[in-house]
C-alpha cells in the first residue's frame, strides 16, 4: 500500500514537472498571484558572447549568441565574458509590486538589470563585487517595482572575467517571500554556527582532557570550514568593506582550499591511516600539499598563466580531487573493517561531506545538478551531517579511550595490590618456616648436643659456648618470628616487643587491651604484631617521638588497634618511599581491614586499624 | 620394676631430643621413661595406659601447642607434674604456663644435673621449679592495684574528642574541626566508650566529670 502510494506522488511529481516545461522561455510572467515565487531560468532564454563588450545597448544584442541548455540555474562557461537574460513582467493587480531578484552566488563580478523605456535601456539595477560600492546584504539583490496593470521587458546583464565559470540561481520573488525565505536562511544558519561552535568547545575541553592533536586538527578544520561556509554563503559581502569585496572571493578560494587539505589530514589522522594503509597516506598528503600550494599560486601570481591554460589545469585539479576522494573512500573503508560501530560513523560524516564537495566542484565547474534548498547551498547541508556525526564519532571515541584508561588503571592497581598480598603473604610464611626451623630443629639439636658432649666431658668453657649459641639462635629465630602469639597470645607478644624496646630505646610505650579477645584468630595477630612492630619502628626512625600509645580494644563485631605518638607528625601518608606503610596497608587489605591514618604537624601521629571479625 | 621409680612420659616432636632425653634420664636409676609421644593426639592414650608421675612437654608441637595441652590436662582435672622443656626463654610464656598450671620450666639447653634436679624437685615439691638461666617472674599483683588508673589513661586524641562530645558536637563536625574522617572520630569515640564502660554520651560526660578527666 505504501509503495503504491508513493508511486502515485511519484507520477504526480512528473505531471508537475512537465506542466513546468510547458511554459515556454521568454513568455511574459504575469504576476497575479499574492505569492510569488519562480525560477528565473525557467522562464526567459540566455545569450552569451566570448567578447567583451564595454557597454550594453539594444544594439549589441547582435554581437551574442543563444544558449540552449536544460539546466535550472544559470551558467556560463569558462570562456563567456558577457552574457545577457531577457525577461518581461505584468503587473495584473491594482496595487503596485515589488520582485526582487536574488542570486545564491556570492561572488557575482558585475551585474546589470535594464528596463526597457521607449526602445532604450534604463538602468534599474547595478551589483557585483566589481563595481558595486556600498555595503550588500549577504545575497545579492536587484528590486525590481512595477506599477498597477505595468508591462514591462528587461535585461539582465552579466560581466565576468576569462577563465572562472560562473553558476547561480536567480530567483524571482515578491518582497514578503523574499523575506520569509531569508529568515528561514538567517535560522538555519545560526544553528549552523551554534553547532559549529558547541563543537568547537567540546573539541577544546576533550584536547585539554586528552592531550591528542586529533581534537586539535579538528578545531582547526572547524574553524576553516565555517569560514568557507561564510564566504560561501556570502558573509564576506557583508563583514568586509565594499572597496575589498575582491579579497572575500581571495578568502573564499584559500578557505575552500585549506578546509579541504585539512579534512583530507584530519581524516587521515582519525581513520589511522598511519596504521592500516601508511603509504597511501604519505601519497595523499603529498597530493594535498601540491593541489594546495599550486591553486593558490596560479589564483593569485599567475592568474594569466592559469586563464591561458585553463583547460589543462582544470583537468589536473580534477584528477587530483578524484584522487582524493578515492583515497578517502578506501581508507574509510579499510578503517570500517577494523572498527565497525566508530568507523560506521566517521563513514557516514565523510560520504556526506565527500558527496557534497563533489558536488559542489561539478556545480561550479561543469554547472551539473543544482543542490540547494531554500536558497541554501548542499553543501551547507552536507556540512551539518558532517559536522554532527563527526563530532558524535569523536565523542564515542574519548569515551573507549577513557574506558580503556580506566580498566587499565584498575587493573594495574589490582596487579600491584595483589603482588604486594603475595609478597606479604609469602614473607610471612617463609618467617615462619625459617624462624620455626632455627628454633625447633636446629635449637633442639644444639642443646642435645651439649648434653650429649657435657655427660662425657664436663667442661665449663664448652658448656657456656654452646649455651651461647642457644641463646643466639633462640634470638634470631625471635627476631624472625614472634612464634609466641601462639602460646601467649598476640597481648603477651606485644609485651615481650616492648621489653625489648624499652631496653633500647628512650621511647615509653604505653599498652593496654580493652575487652580484646584472648582467642584471637593466629593470622589476625600476627599480621596485628607485625603492623605493631612497623610503625614502632616508623616511629624510632623518623617520629621523634618520646611516648607511644599502643591500645587494643575488642568490640562487638571488630578488633581496633590505636596506635598513636607524640612527635613531630610528618610522616606522609602517600610516601613513596614509606614501604613500611605500604605493607601496613596491604596486612590490612589482607584482613578486610580499614587503615585510618592522620598526621599533624607537631601533634603526632594516629593510626586506627579495623579489622572485622566473625567469629569473636 | 622398683615402685620408687617414678615414670616419665616424654611429649617432644623432635626424635633426637627424645633419644637425648632418654639417654640421659637412663643414668638416673630414679626415673625411668615408659613412653614417648610426638603429639597430642599420641599423648592422651598413653597418658592413660601409663598414668605417669611426670610429664616432659615441649611447648612447640604440631597441632595444639604446649600451653594449650597443658590447659585441656588441667581441664580434665589431670594432675600429672608437668615440666616444660622449651627452647622459648620468655617472662611471658613463663607466667602463662606458671599460671596454667605447671610444675617446673627448662630450657632445651640445660645440663643433665639441671634437668635431674628438676625432676627431684617436681616429684617431691609442689613450687614451681626455675630452670637454669629461666627468668623467674611473680605475678605481679601491683598491676592489679593500677587496673582503675589504667582504665581510664586517655591518650592525647582521645582527650581532644572527649572534649568535643562533652562540648555536644556531633561526630561529622568533630571530623571538620579536626580535619580527620568521620570514620577516625567515630572508632575513637567507639574505643573511647569501650575504655570507659560507657555506652552513651550522657554516660560518658557523667563518667568524665566524676572522674576528673579532662
Amino acid at each position: 500500500m505504501k509503495i503504491n502510494c508513493y508511486r502515485h506522488f511519484f507520477l504526480w511529481f512528473l505531471a508537475f514537472q512537465l506542466c513546468l516545461f510547458a511554459v515556454h522561455a521568454n513568455d511574459t510572467i504575469v504576476l497575479n498571484t499574492s505569492v510569488i515565487h519562480k525560477n528565473l531560468k525557467d522562464l526567459s532564454a540566455v545569450f552569451v558572447s566570448e567578447n567583451e563588450i564595454s557597454a550594453f545597448s539594444l544594439n549589441s544584442q547582435n554581437d551574442f549568441s543563444p544558449v540552449m541548455d536544460n539546466r535550472s540555474f544559470f551558467y556560463f562557461d569558462f570562456d563567456v565574458v558577457s552574457a545577457y537574460s531577457t525577461f518581461s513582467f505584468k503587473n495584473d493587480s491594482k496595487a503596485p509590486r515589488e520582485i526582487i531578484l536574488s542570486f545564491s552566488y556570492p561572488f557575482l563580478e558585475d551585474a546589470k538589470v535594464y528596463k526597457v523605456v521607449n526602445n532604450n535601456l534604463k538602468l534599474e539595477g547595478n551589483i557585483g563585487i566589481n563595481t558595486l560600492k556600498k555595503a550588500v546584504e549577504r545575497t545579492w539583490k536587484i528590486s525590481i517595482p512595477l506599477l498597477p496593470n505595468e508591462t514591462a521587458s528587461y535585461f539582465l546583464v552579466f560581466n565576468k572575467s576569462k577563465g572562472k565559470p560562473l553558476a547561480t540561481d536567480i530567483i524571482l520573488q515578491d518582497r514578503d517571500t523574499y523575506y520569509n525565505t531569508g529568515t528561514f536562511q538567517n535560522i538555519a544558519i545560526g544553528a549552523y554556527l551554534g553547532l559549529i561552535l558547541l563543537s568547537l568547545l567540546f573539541t577544546i575541553f576533550i584536547f585539554g582532557l586528552i592531550k591528542r592533536t586529533v581534537f586539535l586538527l579538528y578545531g582547526f578544520y572547524l574553524i576553516v570550514l565555517t569560514v568557507f561556509i561564510g564566504a560561501y554563503l556570502g558573509y564576506t559581502n557583508v563583514l568586509l568593506p565594499p572597496k575589498s569585496l575582491d579579497v572575500g572571493r581571495a578568502i573564499y578560494v584559500i578557505s575552500i582550499e585549506l578546509s579541504t587539505a585539512v579534512f583530507i589530514l584530519f581524516a587521515q589522522q582519525v581513520l589511522m591511516a598511519k596504521t592500516y594503509l601508511p603509504k597511501l597516506k604519505k601519497s595523499v598528503e603529498i597530493v594535498i600539499l601540491i593541489q594546495f600550494t599550486f591553486r593558490i599560486f596560479l589564483h593569485f601570481a599567475a592568474n594569466s598563466l592559469y586563464s591561458s591554460q585553463v583547460e589543462l589545469f582544470m583537468k589536473l585539479w580534477y584528477l587530483t580531487i578524484l584522487f582524493l576522494v578515492i583515497a578517502i573512500i578506501i581508507e574509510i573503508l579499510t578503517y570500517l573493517k577494523h572498527n565497525t560501530k566508530v568507523g560506521s560513523y566517521f563513514a557516514i560524516s565523510y560520504l556526506f561531506m565527500t558527496i557534497g564537495s563533489i558536488l559542489l566542484v561539478l556545480h561550479h565547474s561543469f554547472g551539473l545538478l543544482k543542490l540547494s534548498f531554500y536558497g541554501l547551498p548542499g553543501i551547507f547541508y552536507a556540512s551539518v551531517i558532517e559536522i554532527c556525526f563527526l563530532t558524535t564519532a569523536l565523542t564515542i571515541v574519548v569515551g573507549q579511550v577513557y574506558q580503556e584508561r580506566n580498566t587499565l588503571a584498575n587493573k594495574l592497581v589490582l596487579q600491584q595490590q595483589k603482588f604486594l598480598n603475595a609478597f606479604v603473604q609469602g614473607q610471612e610464611e617463609e618467617r615462619k618456616r625459617v624462624g620455626g626451623e632455627l628454633h625447633d630443629n636446629i635449637g633442639s639439636k644444639i642443646a642435645n648436643l651439649k648434653r650429649l658432649f657435657s655427660s662425657k666431658y664436663a667442661d665449663a668453657k664448652m658448656q657456656k659456648e654452646f649455651d651461647d649459641i642457644c641463646e643466639d639462635v633462640r634470638t634470631v629465630a625471635h627476631s624472625i618470628t614472634p612464634a609466641e602469639i601462639s602460646l601467649v597470645g598476640l597481648s603477651g607478644a606485644i609485651d615481650e616487643l616492648l621489653e625489648t624496646i624499652e631496653k633500647t630505646e628512650q621511647l615509653e610505650v604505653n599498652f593496654n587491651t580493652f575487652q580484646f579477645p584472648e582467642s584471637l584468630n593466629e593470622d589476625i595477630a600476627t599480621h596485628l604484631f607485625r603492623i605493631i612492630q612497623e610503625l614502632l619502628q616508623n616511629v624510632i626512625k623518623h617520629a621523634n617521638a618520646s611516648m607511644v600509645d599502643i591500645q587494643l580494644f575488642g568490640h562487638k563485631n571488630s578488633v581496633t588497634l590505636s596506635f598513636e605518638d607524640d612527635g613531630q607528625g610528618t610522616i606522609k601518608k602517600n610516601d613513596p618511599s614509606g614501604l613500611g606503610l605500604r605493607n601496613i596497608r596491604s596486612r590490612v587489605t589482607q584482613m578486610n581491614g580499614q587503615f585510618l591514618f592522620d598526621s599533624i604537624q607537631d601533634k603526632g601521629t594516629s593510626v586506627l586499624v579495623i579489622i572485622p571479625t566473625k567469629y569473636t | 620394676m622398683n615402685n620408687q621409680t617414678k615414670r616419665i612420659l616424654i611429649c617432644e616432636d623432635h626424635q633426637i631430643v627424645i633419644d637425648g632425653l632418654r639417654s640421659i634420664i637412663l643414668d638416673f636409676p630414679e626415673f625411668d621413661v615408659v613412653d614417648t609421644a610426638n603429639n597430642f593426639s599420641e599423648l592422651l592414650p598413653s597418658l592413660k595406659k601409663n598414668n605417669p608421675h611426670i610429664l616432659l612437654l615441649d611447648l612447640n608441637l604440631p597441632h595444639k601447642n604446649g600451653i594449650e595441652i597443658l590447659q585441656e590436662l588441667r581441664l580434665k582435672k589431670n594432675h600429672v607434674k608437668v615440666l616444660i622443656l622449651t627452647m622459648y626463654n620468655k617472662k611471658t610464656i613463663v607466667n602463662k604456663v606458671f599460671s596454667e598450671g605447671a610444675n617446673g620450666f627448662l630450657l632445651k639447653n640445660c645440663s643433665s644435673e639441671d634437668l635431674h634436679s628438676a625432676l627431684i624437685h617436681v616429684s617431691e615439691n609442689d613450687s614451681f621449679y626455675y630452670g637454669e638461666g629461666v627468668i623467674e617472674t611473680k605475678k605481679q599483683n601491683a598491676l592489679i592495684d593500677d587496673e582503675f588508673y589504667k582504665r581510664i589513661r586517655l591518650t592525647q586524641r582521645e582527650k581532644e574528642i572527649i572534649k568535643y562530645l562533652c562540648d555536644g558536637k556531633k561526630v561529622p563536625d568533630i571530623a571538620n574541626t579536626m580535619h580527620i574522617s568521620p570514620l577516625t572520630v567515630e572508632t575513637h569515640k567507639k574505643n573511647i566508650y569501650r575504655k570507659l564502660g560507657v555506652d552513651s554520651s550522657v554516660k560518658l560526660v557523667t563518667f568524665v566529670h566524676e572522674n576528673q578527666l579532662l
